[in-house]
């Protein structure tokens, strides 16, 4: 499953680091010479920012690789964008370095074998939780920031990788030579200084945007179009909760696992744990930050655009037996289907007229209400029955999983939940203490029909 | 190499022997041996423990393990790699070679050393044994509360809590032992900066766990009382802070990283000159460098808690700071590649290994550098790209650097070397099966698997690598069943060692292979780094080695070595460790228990005033 | 060559008198090292107090304690380092009597302080603060608490060697030395002195 995107920024990465470590081969180790390659990756990247000088030759898209995951540096020369090949890497540095000898087979094996392990090895960022393929603007910026370490490293990495293969190939001891008696070396106080120096600048080039970069992903959108939502971490399900977005009766909409957000839009997550720490973790769209029981900690989401499919997360900071069936579902959502979801959300639930579903609300009331809540449109006005300390069902059935996101919600699924959930995800009811401690869903021994009744009433409260 | 073996049979171990001889040893030689020979038994139940971990992982909803098996199981892969195989195959190797490299007969506390090694074990046993005891610590090796004390009922986070305690008082003891070893034990002339590298890697190590190890004391204190005596260090309802476990663990948590590898580094540091045929490029480099690191060790312990909420100022600072620790460990690598340009490089096995932790400690210091972008590492953390990245530090990195250390002091240890053929063997099936592991890992992080998780599901593009990391993990498995074979067949019928079989540079090859009790017949006088090595050659007038005319006497086994004075076996040490486990059972079992544990106290003093009253060394003639 | 009944290897060779090692010194190498050890012990848990120093729960907090009661248990703990010091003093210049009596003192003082930090202990039960109480009472009680039991360790070391010495053996390097307690005990009331400060002091 070789991605074209990944493939390109590999191939940059390693064309880079391969000519690098050819220049610097061929000065034999001249490190204090300053490299082009690396004047070419850097002051792109830093120009773009500062939006210097530079800028204007080399500016990137987003930095100097594009959100999508290309490769491309887009020089804006006469208004062209040019893909960075290796033939285009060749011209643009043949201007600072004019190329002296052919790189030797046996390196150019060497360099080639590496690069197609890497591309080989590049489909990292081809999944829905990828956290280099970013969609929303704080993972962009943290993008960023990878984008550069990662050049830099893979430079590095090939410099000194690099090094030690020619040392030990050319020290190595030859079958019959043994009258070879080296120099003996102790030292070289200059070399010791040049070799602390220069990974000092490399580093000092990563502060900047390492300082900057925290910055701006620990600032805290203010402002009336920033969407407020509160997260609340619980073993082993994410409840969310929109202060703003109330009904008549001052009813905050609450709703769980999957998280819906207008596009383009500044969402600012409070977030706090019911019991454990756990972690919100949705890569496309940001970083990820601990909920910690007693605290509040925030995060911003921004996603890029509208899309059909889910961004997915995870729990990842790990809280227990179902740590990993702690699941996160993020629909983006146009602003207006937004408004429509959030209009519907508000709406309460109704008592079932049919007889079946109606049974199941009667089972709802005596036995899920003490755990689960529900907004219910009752003969004396609209209620909220029920306690809140798993989640809100009250539109259970427009929700795709359930679970912890984890589940599609089915009919079979649903029903083989409601017999015995640790069937499906372990839990440990048995050391429940509600409220104090909940680990899980208990099974109630409820009949067939009785557990049928409640899939019909949930899968009616859309 | 160079030197040919001494023709005849092998030379066999001084000493008393038997099971009982071993028991009541304070002989730092053969207590080195033990630690080497537990770590590699608990890395066998450590292996067994990954290789089920990833077979879980091998597939989308695996169902080999459930997740409670899981968690017990990745819990204690990480005690026991971190507690009971990195950090005793470390002792190891100091408790045989420092006394030995300083010229010394024994370490300052013969008893207490061997106090240091039998509560290990017992502990290591201890930490096992909860499997069969209503399950092992389920909580991850970090043990982060209020996780930690959420579930009183079950005693298994308790066994983490007693276990950890008790390694760390071994431990604490073998600091201060080995500190006051190196600091008043030195042979005459042998100055600090005389001292081989490894020496001055375990130095700081032990300086590390001096000061790290009571903050994690207590830690497990509170941890301890909020479990069973009712405190509420942990409990965010009573308004504690649970990011208190989180900087008294990591206080600890970030100096035992360099605490595991330092020694490794060390090793590779004595290995590197040996095979090159020269001198260490830049010694005093290469030793401040380690002690840079060691005292950055206390300053970065934050960078593992980048997502969990100091605020940015906090994370700015430790940011920065950890950035700054890739120059000192740069510095190192940059010497040991100085070291080898110019020599003449031989690639026997110990080399091999010791060139294959230089290759792969990069990798992992480099990713180590990406983790110190606070954006960047907000996405890497706890997710796989940490898991490879910790990996290729401490198996590509610590266990590569022991494995050499085996390899190139095997020959000390028993009077025969390990057998090259196979040991080559053992090292590309390793190489092959560790980056086959591990590599994916990088890949898997970022595309964001959790680590910690007993199962994912499909269509997130983790089918693959996860497949491919477990096929690794069975090809890690061959290249272990290799090094025992090679082991076993070595001991056996390895070739015979002699004195100083790879030419050596250090003291310990100027003694007889196995090393005798009392290590040197006569306390040897430095005049020099790598004095072993001067004794033997000269450096022309254009620096280049020649062979000097005065070669030193080999050294021979005395045939009666009664007029040197080595302090007496004990039983005490054993014993004073027996009753403090007695007392970790108890006290998992509050309040009942604590009968048992009054037991195993009086067990205890019983040791302490046997071994206070007992005489060191008795009259011999 | 004498029989070696000391604790650490003597690893002299005949003739050799360079292997010979101080063993006097070596103790206290190690002593001062172990006392670092100890010294982060405690930081710890002030910091763990610091940190909760007003996270009482609803609780009792500081207002409970009694400057000046701990004021005169903090000075008999001082006086305690002074007869310490004396002790010494009189070892060195072999006068065992004197330094009975002194070891003797030094003892008492610390057993005086301890019943004053149980009493103390006493008080704040009856009036509330108990270890699970408030995250203050589990951090106060933990740090006075390991102190304590430092003072008690110290006092059965003291009694030890009031024994050991009535008897004859008390010898400039046995393992049980007036130097090396002294240290420890030097070391456990300087340890009081900053809890005395941050705990009860800054607190007001």
């Amino acid at each position: 499953m070789l991605d074209v995107g990944c493939a390109w920024r590999w191939c940059l990465v390693c064309g880079v680091a391969a000519a690098g470590v050819h220049g610097a081969l061929q000065s034999s180790v001249s490190i204090g010479a300053p490299n082009p390659c690396v004047v070419l990756l850097v002051e792109p990247y830093i120009g773009g920012w500062r939006g210097g000088p530079t800028a204007s030759y080399f500016h990137g898209t987003n930095g100097m690789i594009s959100s999508k995951g290309l490769a491309w540096v887009s020089c804006r020369r006469r208004g062209m964008r040019v893909p960075l090949t290796m033939e285009t890497f060749r011209r643009v540095n043949s201007r600072f370095h004019t190329p002296s000898r052919r790189m030797h087979p046996r390196r150019l094996f060497l360099f080639t074998l590496t690069f197609s392990v890497l591309v080989l090895s590049a489909c990292a960022g081809n999944g829905p939780q990828s956290a280099i393929e970013p969609a929303g603007k704080m993972a962009e910026n943290i993008d960023k920031t990878w984008d550069l370490v990662l050049m830099l490293a893979t430079i590095v990495f090939f410099l000194v990788e690099g090094a030690l293969v020619v040392t030990i190939w050319k020290f190595r001891h030859k079958k019959g030579a043994d009258d070879v008696r080296p120099k003996q070396i102790h030292g070289n106080t200059a070399v010791e200084i040049a070799w602390t120096i220069i990974p000092a600048l490399i580093l000092a080039i990563l502060a900047v945007p390492n300082v900057k970069g925290i910055l701006e992903i620990r600032t805290v959108p203010v402002g009336d179009d920033v969407l407020q939502v509160q997260v609340i971490g619980h073993q082993w399900w994410w409840e969310f909760r929109y202060p703003d977005l109330v009904d008549d009766q001052g009813n905050v909409l609450v709703t769980a696992n999957e998280l819906y957000i207008p596009e383009q839009t500044r969402v600012n997550l409070s977030m706090t744990s019911a019991d454990v720490i756990h972690s919100f973790w949705v890569p496309k769209l940001n970083g990820k930050r601990d909920l910690v029981p007693g605290k509040t900690s925030n995060l911003t989401l921004i996603a890029d655009a509208a899309q059909e499919e889910p961004f997915f997360g995870q729990c990842a900071e790990f809280c227990g037996l179902s740590h990993a069936d702690m699941r996160i579902k993020v629909y983006v959502k146009s602003v207006a289907d937004f408004d429509a979801w959030t209009a519907a959300q508000l709406l309460p639930a109704q008592i079932p007229t049919d007889p079946i579903a109606k049974a199941g609300y009667d089972t709802f009331v005596s036995t899920c209400a003490a755990c689960h809540a529900a907004t219910v449109q009752t003969p004396n006005g609209v209620e909220i029955i029920g306690k809140p300390y798993a989640p809100n069902l009250t539109h259970f059935g427009s929700r795709n999983t359930f679970g912890g996101a984890t589940f599609e919600n089915t009919t079979e699924l649903l029903t083989q939940w409601i017999h015995d959930p640790s069937s499906l995800k372990p839990m440990n009811p048995d050391a429940n203490i509600i409220p104090e401690r909940i680990l899980g869903m208990p099974s109630f021994g409820l009949t067939d029909a009785a557990v049928a009744e409640l899939v019909a009433l949930l899968e009616g409260w859309k | 190499m160079t030197v040919e073996a001494a023709p005849g049979p092998a030379m066999t171990r001084t000493g008393p022997k038997g099971v009982w001889a071993w028991v009541t040893t304070v002989d730092h030689k053969r207590i080195g041996l033990m630690y080497a020979v537990s770590a590699l038994f608990f890395f066998l139940t450590g292996g067994l423990e990954a290789l089920l971990i990833r077979l879980q992982l091998a597939q989308a909803n695996g169902t080999i393990l459930s997740a409670d098996a899981y968690n017990q199981l990745f819990t204690m892969h990480g005690l026991t790699m971190v507690f009971l195989v990195v950090m005793p195959i470390a002792a190891g190797f100091t408790n045989y070679f420092l006394p030995i490299m300083i010229g010394a007969r024994d370490v300052a506390f013969p008893r207490l050393n061997a106090f240091s090694f039998w509560l290990f074990l017992f502990s290591g046993i201890f930490l096992a044994s909860s499997f069969f005891l209503g399950g092992a610590p389920d909580g991850a090796w970090t043990g982060y509360s209020p996780l930690a004390t959420q579930v009183k009922e079950y005693i298994r986070m308790d066994f983490f809590a007693l276990g950890a305690q008790m390694l760390g008082i071994a431990s604490l003891a073998a600091a201060v032992n080995f500190i006051t070893t190196v600091f008043t034990m030195r042979a005459p002339g042998m100055s600090l900066l005389r001292m081989p590298v490894f020496v001055w890697m375990a130095l700081v190590v032990q300086f590390l766990l001096l000061f790290s190890l009571p903050l994690i004391g207590i830690g497990l204190f509170q941890l301890y009382f909020d479990r069973n005596l009712g405190t509420v260090f942990y409990a965010a309802a009573a308004g504690a802070d649970p990011l208190l476990w989180q900087h008294l663990f990591w206080l600890f948590g970030h100096p035992e990283v360099y605490v595991l590898i330092l020694p490794a580094m060390g090793i590779v540091s004595d290995i590197l000159p040996t095979f090159s045929r020269k001198p260490l490029f830049g010694y005093s480099f290469v030793v401040f460098a380690g002690i840079a690191i060691g005292f950055m060790g206390f300053g970065v312990w934050s960078h593992h808690m980048f997502t969990a909420g100091m605020g940015p100022l906090a994370e700015v600072g430790f940011g920065l700071a950890t950035m700054l620790i890739a120059i000192p460990t740069g510095i190192k690598v940059f010497n040991w590649i100085g070291t080898m340009w110019g020599g003449d490089v031989r690639f026997d096995t110990p080399m091999l290994f010791s060139v294959g932790f230089i290759a792969m400690f990069v990798i992992g210091g480099l990713s180590g550098v990406t983790h110190a972008m606070v954006p960047s590492d907000t996405q890497q953390h706890d997710s796989y790209y940490v898991v490879a990245h910790f990996h290729y530090v401490l198996f590509g990195g610590a266990i590569f650097g022991y494995v050499a250390g085996v390899y190139y002091w095997f020959g000390k240890w028993t009077g025969r070397m390990m057998n090259e053929k196979i040991g080559k063997w053992h090292f590309w099936i390793m190489l092959l099966g560790f980056n086959l592991t591990f590599a994916p890992m990088h890949f898997l992080g970022l595309n964001g698997m959790p680590r910690r998780t007993y199962r994912y599901g499909e269509g997130l593009g983790f089918d693959t690598w996860n497949l491919v990391s477990t096929i690794g993990a069975f090809v890690i498995a061959i290249a272990v069943l290799v090094f025992i074979y090679n082991l076993v067949w070595s001991y056996f019928k390895g070739d015979v060692a002699g004195n100083d079989p790879w030419d050596g540079r250090t003291l310990e090859w100027s003694t007889p292979s196995p090393t005798p009790l009392y290590n040197f017949d006569v306390v040897p006088e430095v005049h020099g780094l790598d004095d072993w090595w001067h004794r033997k050659y000269d450096e022309d007038d254009e620096g280049r080695l020649v062979l000097r005319e005065d070669q030193p006497e080999p050294a021979v086994l005395l045939e009666d070595a009664s007029h040197i004075h080595l302090p007496s076996d004990s039983f005490y040490p054993v014993l004073t460790a027996f009753g403090i486990v007695i007392i970790g059972y108890g006290l998992l079992y509050v309040p009942v228990g604590f009968w048992f544990a009054g037991l195993g106290a009086l067990v205890t003093l019983w040791g302490f005033f046997g071994w206070s009253l007992e005489p060191v060394a008795k009259e011999t003639h | 060559m004498s029989t070696t009944t000391t604790e650490e290897a003597q690893t002299t060779g005949d003739g050799h008198d360079e292997g010979v090692h101080d063993i006097v010194h070596i103790r206290k190498t190690a002593m001062w090292v172990f006392l670092g050890s100890e010294a982060m012990f405690f930081a710890a848990m002030i910091s763990s107090f610091l940190l909760y120093r007003t996270t009482t729960n609803g609780g009792p907090g500081s207002e409970l304690f009694e400057i000046p009661f701990t004021s005169a248990s903090s000075f008999v703990l001082l006086m305690s380092s002074l007869t310490m010091v004396l002790a010494h003093h009189s070892f060195g210049r072999q006068d065992m009597r004197q330094t009975r009596i002194w070891l003797v003192a030094t003892a008492l003082l610390g057993a005086t302080f301890l019943a004053g930090q149980i009493f103390e202990f006493t008080v704040f039960f009856e009036e509330g603060l108990k270890p699970g109480t408030s995250p203050f009472g589990s951090a106060f009680y933990m740090l006075t608490g390991f102190h304590g039991i430092h003072v008690f360790v110290g006092v059965l070391l003291l009694t030890a060697m009031v024994i050991l010495s009535s008897t004859g053996r008390l010898k400039p390097d046995s393992g049980l030395n007036v130097e090396l307690v002294g240290l420890y005990w030097h070391f456990v009331d300087i340890v009081w002195i900053v809890i005395f400060t941050v705990v009860y002091l800054l607190q007001v």
